[in-house]
């Protein structure tokens, strides 16, 4: 099915045109028309145009809607349907870019190569038949999912090590043979690591985590350089590997050209970071666990950018962006969720309504600990007042619990005890 | 104080677990102090062996905890018995009031409803039973069931007043009795009514959950595929003497003339055996519970509290048939960032709002 874009709206074109490189030029127009509209558009509409995209079975040109959106798609965990390709490039995801910003000889892949680079993993590999069986069980078992990823990923590695540019990559992908070879080096590199990365497990030892990784890192740095600062970069915008990852790369950058590789992964992760912390200020709403996420990651990476300036500098940036995130966010939570929830007129309330109050309140407070992390906490504070004293006021029309809950989630736990025990519900610890 | 060993001898001992919602006091267990009321006992925050063991009223001096555990604090702190059903009592009423929440309120107070039916129905049942024991066989004669209120009500009159004269009590007394045993037996429950009382469903949840957890960790590996390992086999043997034990007292409570005979001549020796199987039983409805609240990508970081929930067994069980296996080692280490709880990895409120969920679930269990 194709897609026909017609007023803004994106309805399903049937057959052939007859005369299709009009309707091609005309639709690529269209596109372009409605991928600068589309960034305006609101989450749900989002969620329903990404629906329609992935429900085709042949995309074309219309994958060029997706491509503003992508930040935001993460952003809004938007959930896409598993495919063989989807899950053959997991590992690979934060380093896929639009080819607009690729550059060469960087650890990153641009995302017109995925289509060619699968078909190539597939071609004449029977075991991609096997994992094409498998894919409706991955769905919902996740044993079944892991297998099939360690066979995506170890069979689609071992096709592309040996594959040579198909006659018509610089069509289809408009790049060099030599292009060809250094995504190939970066692709097949974290393919061949993925099962490693994906058996890291926070919860772990340190001294286990810390073996696991220095393998990783060790192969990663006899596979070459690109690979090196792929492996890097993918860790270090890792939450839970940061830390480990920084100071394992110092130590095992001891030829120059892994050193090289080491600052040039700083500089790559922190685009990797902006580019994810675009995708939160695009979206109207956003988990602030992902943002929570993100800053555990740039205050760890400034920690380990030690005194060299240009880190330093990298991470400065990062942090500066993030806290101008979070205070959007926290402005909004409170003035577009948290306040409209406390407004009530005095009758019963139902507990959805509470619900809501209490889910923003979470909502503020993760936001108001993101703030700390960032140096910024008396800042959120003076955000948040508004809520605070709207809570502590014993004239408005809330129950006493309810504020005494939404001042607790808040963090205000001595105040939530005042409000009870001014609605005559001192808690005190008492011993018969 | 710290006891790095924490075996007790008696169910009294190991104390009653308490269903709290602060992440830090995930495990604890009150327990009657004879010097200064009552003791918390408090599985080691830091995940190290060994329990922290201090007065009730210190609680607030050891961590900040939520609203809702003040007022269970508050509430557990002046109770004169402590046992599995007076602090499910106090947990409900606490609950009822909306510290953990309205959705927890509302569940508390459905969970209150149903218990009162259940004891109208034990009530019934036990009456029923009476009936069949005590009332000439008479084939034209319908069933207690199917009697209406007003026959039903006459003919219970009769059948007291013609078993009062056997056990030398005056009618009253034995309706009185009769209500008392159905407070005794409605956590086993009786007749009809006994699959869904309390125990036998928390018997069936314990099976889902064992099911469930062996299940995850039959294909996985590692420290906390051994401690879910762990807590499985602990689960199995606390059902292996539950279950047989539950039946028994369900068997015991058809023969209602016997019942209300030993009730009359030992009433806390037969309150004692009907409650055997809920201190049995303590404490696992919170793991169960805590599990079935998480969802499968999670799991990994409930391990770490079950374990800290898992009620240890006293000594005297051993009396009952329960059989000892090994003891498992916890020596896990984890880094987590600044604020989390390093057991889930979760922030503090987060795990506060997980324990209400299981909260929640605690009384809906009950209210199924």
């Amino acid at each position: 099915m194709l897609l026909f874009v017609h007023k803004k709206k994106i309805l399903p074109c049937y057959g052939i045109p007859h005369d299709w490189a009009i309707v091609m030029s005309s639709l690529r127009h269209e596109i372009r028309t409605l991928s600068s509209s589309v960034r305006s558009a609101s989450d749900e509409q989002i969620a329903q145009v990404v629906a329609t995209i992935d429900r085709m079975e042949k995309r074309g040109v219309a994958d060029a809607l997706v491509a503003p959106l992508r930040g935001r798609l993460r952003a809004l965990a938007v959930r896409r349907p598993q495919t063989l390709r989807r899950i053959s490039f997991e590992p690979l995801d934060p380093l896929i870019l639009n080819n607009s910003v690729w550059k060469r000889e960087q650890p990153f892949v641009p995302r017109s190569v995925l289509i060619p680079l699968f078909d190539m993993m597939r071609r004449g590999n029977p075991e991609f038949a096997h994992a094409e069986m498998l894919l409706p069980r991955a769905e919902s078992d996740s044993t079944v999912r892991a297998l099939l990823c360690t066979m995506l990923w170890r069979f689609g590695a071992g096709a592309l090590r040996i594959a040579q540019p198909p006659h018509d990559w610089r069509q289809t992908s408009g790049l060099s043979d030599q292009d060809f070879r250094s995504i190939r080096s970066v692709v097949v590199g974290v393919l061949e690591q993925a099962d490693r990365l994906r058996a890291l497990d926070p919860r772990a030892d340190e001294t286990q985590i810390l073996v696991q990784l220095r393998e990783i890192l060790i192969a990663a740095a006899r596979s070459g350089g690109l690979t090196w600062q792929a492996i890097l970069v993918l860790l270090f915008s890792n939450r839970d590997f940061v830390a480990y990852a920084v100071r394992l790369g110092q130590e095992l950058a001891i030829a120059p050209e892994l050193a090289i590789g080491l600052n040039a992964a700083f500089s790559n992760v922190s685009a990797v970071l902006q580019n994810r912390l675009d995708g939160l200020s695009e979206a109207a709403c956003f988990s602030p666990l992902e943002l929570a996420d993100m800053v555990d990651v740039i205050v760890d990476l400034e920690a380990a950018a030690g005194p060299r300036s240009e880190r330093k500098r990298i991470a400065e940036v990062l942090r500066r962006n993030a806290n101008q995130l979070c205070a959007k966010a926290v402005t909004q939570t409170i003035d577009r969720e948290l306040m409209p929830a406390l407004k009530r007129d005095g009758n019963e309330v139902q507990p959805e309504v509470q619900s809501l109050a209490e889910a923003a309140a979470r909502s503020a407070r993760t936001l108001g600990l993101v703030a700390e992390r960032l140096g910024v906490g008396d800042k959120y504070e003076a955000r948040a007042r508004k809520a605070i004293v709207f809570l502590n006021d014993p004239a408005n029309c809330l129950d006493p619990v309810d504020r005494a809950r939404l001042l607790e989630i808040m963090g205000r736990g001595t105040e939530a005890r005042e409000v009870l025990r001014g609605a005559g519900r001192a808690l005190e610890v008492a011993v018969g | 104080m710290l006891i790095e060993k924490f075996h007790p001898a008696t169910f009294a001992e190991r104390g009653v677990a308490v269903p709290f919602t602060t992440p830090m006091l995930i495990g604890s267990r009150a327990r009657p102090d004879e010097r200064e009321g009552i003791e918390l006992i408090v599985p080691n925050p830091g995940g190290g062996q060994g329990v922290y063991v201090f007065n009730w009223s210190q609680l607030t001096k050891f961590c900040q905890p939520s609203l809702h555990d003040l007022a269970m604090t508050e509430r557990v702190g002046t109770l004169k018995l402590v046992t599995p059903a007076t602090i499910r009592r106090v947990a409900r009423e606490v609950a009822a009031e909306g510290l953990a929440g309205r959705e927890v309120a509302l569940a508390a107070d459905r969970a209150w409803e149903n218990e009162q039916q259940s004891s109208l129905l034990t009530n019934f049942n036990l009456l029923v039973g009476l009936m069949r024991q005590i009332e000439t066989p008479d084939p034209l004669r319908a069933t207690p069931e199917r009697e209406t209120p007003l026959r039903m009500q006459r003919r219970a009159q009769q059948t007291i007043a013609a078993f009062a004269p056997q056990i030398g009590l005056p009618p009253e007394q034995v309706a009185i009795h009769l209500e008392e045993l159905a407070d005794i037996c409605l956590r086993v429950g009786v007749g009809n009514g006994a699959a869904a009382a309390f125990l036998p469903q928390l018997v069936r949840e314990l099976r889902r959950f064992q099911r469930g957890l062996a299940e995850w960790a039959a294909v996985r590996e590692g420290d906390r595929a051994d401690l879910a390992r762990y807590i499985v086999s602990e689960a199995g043997a606390t059902l292996g003497v539950a279950e047989p034990m539950i039946a028994a007292n369900q068997q015991r409570a058809l023969n209602v003339v016997q019942l209300l005979r030993d009730y009359v001549l030992a009433p806390a020796k037969l309150s004692a055996e009907f409650a055997r199987s809920d201190w049995l039983l303590d404490g696992w409805q919170l793991l169960c519970v805590r599990w079935r609240a998480a969802s499968p990508e999670e799991y990994d970081d409930v391990i770490e509290d079950l374990a800290a929930m898992l009620p240890p067994m006293p000594t005297e069980v051993m009396e009952w048939g329960y059989m000892f296996g090994e003891t498992f080692e916890r020596n896990f280490r984890r880094k987590v960032q600044a604020g989390h709880d390093w057991r889930s990895g979760l922030l503090a409120f987060q795990g506060i709002e997980r324990g209400e969920e299981a909260l929640r679930l605690v009384f809906d269990v009950v209210a199924e």
